[in-house]
């Protein structure tokens, strides 16, 4: 697989190359050259949109970005236009960036506006700061011939026409190569599940801000290789028309994949040119083709010819042959005799949600290599409890110490870098993925991964890449779900489900696994077996956290359990002691007590 | 006999295929055309040329009764249009002039691609003078610039209509834009108010509340869109703005004061061309452009007739349909008669034709300025 | 200062007219949870009936509004039937009534620019105007203010009074809480649809003698009432309302400063600096 996607593109360079020879007439080398503009500009927009999951409305901010820059330091610095077109790229990564930031605060449809409007403000800008940018006339940039043209015996045209394949290629192969290493895993998940992808210990901020800067570089790029083109640069390069061409080629073609924009981008610059016989009607005819598409392809053009082979792109690790032998993976540690220190040691924390008190004084600990069980009845606090200490809520007050660190207020992925891991109270999954990119992905922090050495596929990364894919087998052997690696994960039984969840939490390589309600909708077979499994793992030499509120599997599977009410700690101690504690019992089934005069108000909850 | 009406026809049929053999002869004369033609402008910039084409068809052809053929396309204000349209008609559809187009940026683009490609451009409506500055000796443009306008123009506004203070309005343009900075450096202090205000505008009461908060008793409109300055007006005269209006050179049309109303009253301008012109070319114009289009054509019909009929008239010149250069050397070496007037190009390929025609508005109809 | 009241009596006109297109589109949202790209056309549309109504009907002028409401609401319903109900299920809902609803504006701009062709029309509402005190004021503006405030209010009642509107919040709340009670959520989807429709048809009519009727009226208003949506919260009625007049008159006030160009430049960019201290817009719910 690496050496065939290596062996295309060499292919595709050569065709790029060669095809300009054959194309002599500049109406269709001008035409392929919009084609390929158009097309660039829609893999940007996937990025964002298809890979990461933000519908995007001002791609041609960075767009038209590109163009002016280029543009503007051909014409006023008087340098080749060649020469600046690569340092136009720059602002559009920088914007980018900044939008990337901006996304942790908008999504859905909130982003979809914004974006436009800053697209809006970079027009009205281009068209009103006349001094600068010549206002609504535009820049006029003269022809710029290569400097290589005459060596190959091409035409300016024809010149032209290469540089802008090749600048083509070179995109969607990097791209390729992206998508196919940790940063394409973690923009899938952030696409899928922004909570999962963090408590896996994805930095969700840094990944989105990355991709934003490549898109808005990318169509950067796109802008200024129009510009040679058109001579001439107008705001209207900012304008809603090309965002609107962006996100809708992309539709076209097909979200989340790697060809589609190019499809798209290509109909949307040929279709309407070809149609020019019928000139009064042809932007209806596209119209209508479009509605057609999006009516009867949801998954757009490529729908039709991959159908299940997109669901499976990059699920498989780029490397050779995965070693057989199970990785080096830091052991977790092993339960040592008394060793005093607790792994985490939760200290009078309370959490109040607008006058609510949900939490009031918790304090346990918790020693290494114990399972410690948390129960209460609904309500009591548990799964807050669960938010608190693993970054997604901050507390109000007391501390969180994990392996004698302070997390408290930590983002949840940094917390799992240090090796805290949860799993979520409702089936929290990639649904749309297979089994094995769901564990492959969970696999992040296997290693840490540079940006270039991904881009480059160099012999270390693909050394890591093994590495994290037999971590992943591993994984999911100890799950039992080996016979699934290719089955999408929303399509599991209800309690395979289950155990995948886990098996992701394990893929992050935890020291303290953070269990909420495993064992939910399990019937008493499959919840003994999550017993085995779990006592399995603790002696391993994992610590382990566990929320459920079938109380047979809870005392069954604890060292230690302790029970929550109303926010508090109730009680605390071994199974047994627990479970003929006064208290509790009479928390979970009711009854009177004459000095708290409380009504039965949990009586029923109390399973079996 | 009918055996011998069926031979006649064969005969017939065989000649008409053998001249259609030597059909060079009488092959068409392309020209491209490029519009906005989804505009209003645009499309009556088409009918112009599509008129001319059919009058000089009529006349018997060019270049030996060879008919005009139009190549036409839709640019729609877009440089990437305009491009790609004027690519088609060079590479694809073997047209080797083209003429046309309203928008100056398109014009810009266009232009240099004809540079390249060593094609004549004639452009009919672009105001904006780099568009016969850019060193090519193939392009040529019809209308008036704003700086020849401004030329004849100010001299009219400050010594003629003596107004205490001016204000300007002009849309978010290079013609806005330049008219401001013209009218600053007229006026100097006089000029009380200068506002943009933007191409998709529609709600004008904010610009003119300004504008009359100004204490202006001249108003100068510098807008391309008849829309936009028609609603203008309408507005001054909601607003009660006693102010005198006066539109800037080349933008005042009928339909723009059927837009405005009576608020159009008493606005003066001026212009290249007025339907009302004594001279047989133009009423024999007027008269075809009427019957065909069941509409008086104005300064833009004009330029889009012109574009292509001084075109093919200089084809008929240079004796060919072929070679851009003496096609070219014959526009600038010869004087044109067109429903204008005299026509003649100087170095740059920029037309002229004599002095701006004065207008105003009286009973809704635009009619010369008696001088 | 006089020109200061004129001008907020300006704004007061425009954001009315702001408000009203704002209204449906945040109706659409707030229900459909989906973004409506026809809408500008819709209220394009309603200028259009206007137009004909006048040249081609001969109709008095208020005889256009009802009829707007009927030609515009039966083609929205045709849009909603192909374009709009049966994706706004889908998983990417979201983007799929993006491209449908934007071809349809495609479609509905180059009908009616292949019907009308290009040029703009003047349509004669109720002519003259009057001065109250150091302000002039159109009757037909005034029209407009007052209309408009009487179709809000009437929204607002059906939106709180009716079980129509009991209805529309409940979808908004939980498109499957409301299935399961039993609502008809695809038809209650439809009617929304098409009263939105019906409302930006209606600000069409009533703004075509001021603003004049072209083919191109829908794409230069669409993008402010995205802006007045956002900025007021998706799905908030009362925040298109206050945002869409806010916004107009915000933008007579500065235009005594700058140009309109500039001004656009920095309302959006203030409602981007908005968006990001308080994501759900002023009156919208945290998410």
């Amino acid at each position: 697989m690496p050496l065939g996607a290596s062996k295309i593109a060499a292919g595709c360079a050569l065709a790029a190359l060669a095809l300009p020879y054959a194309i002599t007439s500049p109406y269709y080398s001008g035409l392929l050259v919009y084609a390929a503009v158009l097309a660039m500009l829609a893999t940007s927009v996937n990025m964002v949109y298809g890979y990461l999951g933000f519908v995007t409305f001002g791609q041609a901010a960075f767009f038209g970005l590109g163009a002016y820059t280029a543009g503007l330091l051909t014409v006023k610095l008087g340098i080749s236009y060649w020469v600046a077109a690569p340092l136009a790229m720059l602002p559009g990564a920088a914007l980018g960036a900044l939008v990337g930031f901006a996304s942790l605060r908008l999504g859905g449809a909130y982003f979809a506006i914004a974006s436009l409007t800053a697209a809006e403000v970079l027009r009205l800008l281009a068209a009103n700061w006349v001094d600068f940018t010549r206002g609504p006339l535009g820049v006029l940039v003269p022809a710029a011939p290569l400097p290589f043209q005459e060596l190959l015996g091409l035409s300016m045209a024809q010149a032209y026409l290469a540089v802008v394949l090749l600048a083509l290629l070179a995109v969607v192969f990097a791209l390729h190569r992206l998508m196919a290493s940790p940063y394409g895993r973690a923009w899938l998940a952030i696409r899928e599940s922004q909570n999962l992808a963090e408590s896996l210990g994805i930095e969700t901020t840094r990944f989105r801000v990355v991709n934003v800067a490549l898109a808005g570089a990318v169509a950067a790029l796109a802008g200024v290789l129009l510009v040679p083109k058109i001579f001439v640069i107008t705001p209207d390069l900012f304008g809603p028309t090309f965002s609107a061409t962006g996100l809708l080629a992309v539709i076209l073609g097909g979200r989340g994949t790697l060809l589609g924009p190019l499809v798209g981008g290509a109909i949307f610059a040929v279709l309407p040119e070809v149609l020019r016989f019928v000139d009064e009607i042809r932007i209806a005819i596209f119209a209508v083709l479009l509605l057609v598409v999006v009516r009867t392809l949801p998954g757009g053009l490529m729908s039709l010819v991959k159908n299940r082979r997109t669901a499976r792109a990059y699920d498989q690790v780029d490397a050779p042959e995965a070693a057989l032998a199970p990785p080096q993976t830091p052991a977790p540690d092993v339960r040592r005799a008394g060793n005093p220190a607790p792994l985490l040691e939760v200290s009078n924390i309370s959490k109040a949600f607008r006058g609510l008190q949900a939490m009031r004084g918790l304090s346990f600990t918790l020693a290494q290599g114990e399972v410690l069980g948390l129960i209460g009845p609904n309500g009591a606090g548990k799964t807050t409890c669960l938010n608190l200490i693993s970054g997604f809520i901050t507390p109000d007050e007391g501390s969180v110490r994990f392996a004698g660190n302070d997390i408290g207020g930590s983002r949840p992925s940094v917390i799992a870098r240090s090796g805290l891991v949860r799993t979520f109270q409702q089936t929290t999954l990639f649904a749309d993925l297979t089994v094995r990119h769901n564990v492959l992905i969970a696999t992040h922090l296997a290693a840490t991964e540079w940006f270039a050495s991904a881009l480059l596929a160099t012999s270390s990364y693909a050394k890591r890449e093994a590495h994290r894919a037999a971590l992943a087998a591993k994984v999911l052997a100890t799950a039992g779900l080996a016979h699934r690696a290719d089955d999408k994960a929303g399509s599991l039984p209800y309690g395979e489900q289950r155990l995948l969840a886990i098996a992701l939490a394990l893929a992050a390589q935890p020291r303290l696994l953070l269990l909420d309600e495993p064992a939910a909708g399990l019937n008493h077979t499959e919840a003994m077996q999550l017993v085995a499994l779990l006592h399995k793992l603790r002696d391993q030499g994992l610590s382990i956290l566990i929320i459920d509120h079938n109380l047979k599997m809870m005392m069954a599977v604890s060292d230690r359990i302790v029970v929550l009410h109303h926010g508090e700690k109730l009680a605390e101690g071994p199974p047994a002691e627990v479970r003929a504690h006064p208290e509790v019992i009479q928390a979970y089934l009711g009854g009177r007590k004459v000095e708290s005069g409380e009504p039965a108000t949990e009586a029923r909850h109390a399973p079996a | 006999m009918k055996q011998a009406s069926a031979m006649r026809f064969l005969a017939s049929a065989a000649i008409a295929i053998g001249l259609a053999g030597h059909a060079f002869a009488q092959a068409p004369v392309k020209i491209g055309v490029l519009m906005p033609s989804k505009s209003l402008v645009g499309k009556q910039g088409l009918q112009g040329a599509q008129l001319a084409a059919e009058l000089i068809n009529a006349d018997g052809g060019i270049l030996g009764g060879r008919k005009i053929e139009l190549v036409s396309y839709d640019t729609n204000f877009q440089p990437t249009e305009g491009v790609a349209a004027a690519q088609r008609l060079l590479n694809q559809d073997g047209v080797k002039v083209i003429t046309g187009e309203i928008s100056s940026t398109v014009a810009l683009a266009v232009a240099q691609l004809a540079k390249a490609s060593g094609a004549l451009f004639v452009a009919a409506v672009p105001k904006h003078p780099d568009v016969t500055k850019g060193g090519y000796d193939r392009v040529f443009r019809l209308n008036s610039t704003t700086a020849m306008d401004g030329s004849e123009f100010d001299g009219f506004l400050k010594n003629d209509i003596k107004p205490t203070k001016v204000a300007v309005l002009a849309e978010n343009s290079d013609f806005g834009r330049l008219t401001i900075a013209n009218m600053k450096q007229l006026f100097g202090a006089q000029l009380v108010a200068a506002e943009t205000y933007e191409m998709n505008q529609s709600d004008f009461n904010t610009l003119v509340t300004k504008a009359k908060g100004s204490g202006a008793d001249l108003v100068c409109l510098a807008g391309s869109n008849m829309e936009q300055y028609g609603n203008i007006l309408r507005v001054q005269e909601e607003l009660k703005f006693a102010a005198r209006r006066c539109l800037m050179p080349g933008i005042l049309n009928s339909r723009g004061v059927q837009i405005a109303g009576k608020a159009a009253e008493g606005a003066f301008s001026a212009d290249i061309y007025v339907p009302t012109i004594q001279n047989a070319q133009n009423q024999r114009f007027v008269a075809a452009y009427t019957a065909k289009f069941k509409e008086t054509p104005e300064k833009i019909e004009l330029l889009g007739f012109e574009s292509v009929w001084i075109t093919a008239q200089a084809m008929q010149k240079a004796g060919t349909s072929e070679d851009t250069v003496k096609i070219a050397q014959a526009i600038r070496g010869n004087v044109w008669n067109t429903p204008r007037g005299e026509v003649r190009f100087d170095k740059d390929g920029q037309a002229s034709s004599g002095p701006l025609i004065r207008l105003v508005v009286k009973d809704g109809k635009i009619v010369p300025m008696a001088r | 200062m006089d020109m200061l009241a004129q001008q907020i009596v300006n704004g007061l006109s425009a954001g009315m007219a702001y408000a009203l297109v704002a209204l449906g589109l945040t109706l659409i949202f707030g229900i459909l949870h989906v973004i409506n790209f026809a809408h500008g056309e819709f209220f394009m549309l309603g200028g259009f009936v206007a137009v004909l109504a006048a040249k081609w009907l001969g109709l008095p002028y208020l005889f256009s509004l009802p009829l707007a409401v009927a030609v515009v609401g039966a083609a929205a319903w045709g849009v909603d039937r192909i374009a709009v109900r049966s994706l706004v299920q889908r998983r990417d809902g979201l983007s799929d009534v993006l491209l449908s609803t934007y071809a349809f504006s495609l479609l509905l701009y180059h009908g009616t620019l292949g019907i009308w062709g290009p040029a703009p029309a003047r349509v004669e509402g109720f002519e003259g105007s009057f001065d109250l005190g150091p302000v002039t004021l159109t009757n037909q503006r005034l029209f407009i203010l007052a209309f408009g405030a009487a179709l809000i209010a009437g929204l607002q009642v059906m939106l709180t009074r009716t079980r129509f509107g009991r209805q529309m919040r409940a979808m908004a709340q939980s498109r499957f809480a409301a299935q399961v009670v039993g609502i008809d959520v695809a038809g209650i989807g439809t009617r929304a649809y098409v009263l939105a429709a019906a409302v930006a048809a209606l600000a069409g009519a009533m703004l075509a003698p001021v603003i004049l009727f072209s083919p191109l009226m829908g794409s230069n208003t669409v993008i402010k009432a995205f802006v007045v949506v956002v900025l007021g919260g998706m799905g908030s009625v009362a925040g298109a309302v206050v945002c869409g007049i806010g916004l107009g008159v915000l933008e007579a006030l500065m235009s005594l400063y700058l140009s309109e160009g500039i001004a656009s430049a920095v309302i959006y960019s203030l409602l981007i600096a908005m968006l990001l201290v308080r994501p759900q817009g002023l009156f919208g719910k945290a998410a």
